[in-house]
């Protein structure tokens, strides 16, 4: 077997196109499962009646399996029912006009769900009592104490694993590629598929996942130092 | 005016308050001294509703509201006339010493932004931290912190200030510079309520002191009675091991 530099270097150039397409997608997740992980987190951590059961229990449900296996489940309920229940609510929709990356959109905001709504809660747990005493004992309701105190503080802590879901979401795009959206993944498979190269695209895929994963890092480490500043003793 | 009558509260099995009355004057600095345990720091968080007694009233000048049956937008109502120091000064720490102060101003009394700014500014001159308004609490130390603390705590124009051991966490050549701006409270006529094991501080400044033990007030009087003449056998014994520091 001859090892083709050159066709992974073309391989490379071909899918660079889709980059956008794979962090739209892991991106839009990313923020749909922090806002849903976020009112888990909340429901959990302020022990809503019911809510808290509830979350709880979900949250176990799609922690114990697998993201393909939640993704063709998705894919599985919606293709045989959308189009009985899109009529019934008079709309003119099929199921082939949806677009096949917002399936992907679905599976991958419930992973990003799982997984932040247990980072946040983590992160919540961080917050020293007596931040809420003070907020407290000066009169703030516990919604401002939510917004002014509770989010603000633990967002630093949990932002080290909100940037490790982003990669993991990334790397969770390839999953669409099973219901033919086309991302870097099937957009290299398909590279492969007239000169049989496979090996040569899968790593033209990877250098590409690299790169991605590599540039978030250092972006988030800068955020990091940022965010660290003004918890940290001024050294004077 | 400040009126407590039969506070109550216990921890499953035990007691911790078993009756407490107080009643503070407008502007009165009452010192309430104590061994660990005999539930200084209870009555106070109960006062505040950080801790939910049992029963009893409170009165800040308006009407009684039952601690056992008050409605949030009463307990909202009751801590806007009231500021709270913590032994741990509990100053938010994603917010700069100036935010801290403007927080509850802006949050919950509703003044404007740039009033807020001005007064907090101002504060921070009386508080001698003028210099220091944008540092974060992790930038301060213990003493800076809590005399902010203390401003952010001023800052709504309480009727009256609960000190929660203010002092007892911070080095020692820290204590004087957080005691002197509890001394210029007292001089702008916010009433009082400071738990301490701070001698001085209560011989000299309060106008008042509660000797509490086992959950109840055993003895009260002016700093000359209850330092040079207590009666009850506990406040001696407890005050014994304090004299070489206040004589």
């Amino acid at each position: 077997m001859t090892f083709d530099f050159g066709f992974i270097l073309q391989v490379v150039l071909k899918i660079i196109p889709y980059v956008p397409v794979t962090l739209y997608m892991a991106v839009v997740s990313l923020i749909i499962g922090g806002a849903l992980g976020l009112l888990v987190a909340l429901a959990r951590f302020y022990q809503v009646p019911g809510l808290s059961q509830v979350m709880t229990v979900m949250i176990t449900v799609l922690k114990g399996v697998p993201l393909v296996l939640v993704f063709l489940v998705i894919f599985l309920i919606t293709s045989q029912n959308f189009n009985n229940v899109a009529k019934m609510l008079g709309l003119h929709l099929q199921y082939g006009d949806l677009p096949m990356s917002l399936l992907a959109i679905i599976g991958l905001s419930l992973m990003a769900m799982v997984g932040l709504s247990e980072a946040f809660r983590g992160a919540f747990e961080s917050v020293k009592l007596v931040q809420f005493d003070a907020a407290r004992s000066l009169g703030m309701t516990t919604g401002q104490t939510i917004r002014r105190v509770l989010v603000p503080q633990a967002f630093p802590v949990a932002f080290p694993m909100i940037v490790n879901m982003l990669i993991n979401l990334i790397k969770g795009t390839a999953i669409a590629s099973l219901v033919s959206v086309v991302e870097i993944f099937s957009a290299a498979t398909q590279a492969a598929s007239s000169n049989y190269k496979y090996f040569e695209a899968y790593i033209a895929a990877a250098i590409i996942y690299w790169a991605m994963t590599i540039l978030i890092e250092r972006g988030a480490h800068w955020v990091e130092l940022q965010l660290a500043k003004k918890m940290e003793r001024a050294i004077s | 005016m400040i009126e407590v009558k039969a506070l109550h509260k216990r921890f499953n099995d035990n007691e911790v308050l078993k009756g407490v009355d107080l009643a503070l004057q407008p502007g009165e600095v009452v010192t309430i001294l104590g061994p660990s345990g005999s539930g200084k720091t209870t009555f106070l968080r109960c006062l505040n509703f950080l801790e939910h007694a049992d029963s009893g009233a409170i009165k800040i000048d308006q009407d009684w509201v039952n601690f056992n049956q008050a409605t949030s937008q009463e307990v909202m109502a009751l801590r806007r006339r009231m500021g709270m120091v913590f032994q741990n000064y509990a100053l938010f720490l994603n917010k700069t010493a100036r935010q801290n102060i403007m927080e509850p101003m802006v949050l919950v009394h509703k003044v404007s932004p740039t009033e807020a700014y001005d007064r907090a500014t101002q504060l921070l001159q009386t508080i001698g931290l003028g210099a220091f308004g944008d540092y974060y609490p992790a930038q301060l130390s213990g003493g800076q912190q809590q005399r902010i603390g203390i401003a952010r705590a001023l800052a709504v124009h309480p009727t009256v200030l609960l000190f929660d051991e203010p002092t007892a966490a911070l080095d020692p050549e820290l204590v004087g510079e957080v005691l002197k701006v509890m001394k210029a409270v007292k001089q702008a006529g916010v009433a009082m309520i400071v738990v301490t094991h701070e001698m001085q501080f209560a011989y000299e400044v309060s106008d008042r002191v509660i000797f509490m033990a086992d959950g109840a007030i055993v003895e009260q009087g002016t700093p000359q009675q209850i330092f040079e003449s207590p009666k009850e056998a506990r406040t001696k014994a407890f005050l014994s091991r304090f004299k070489v520091r206040y004589a």
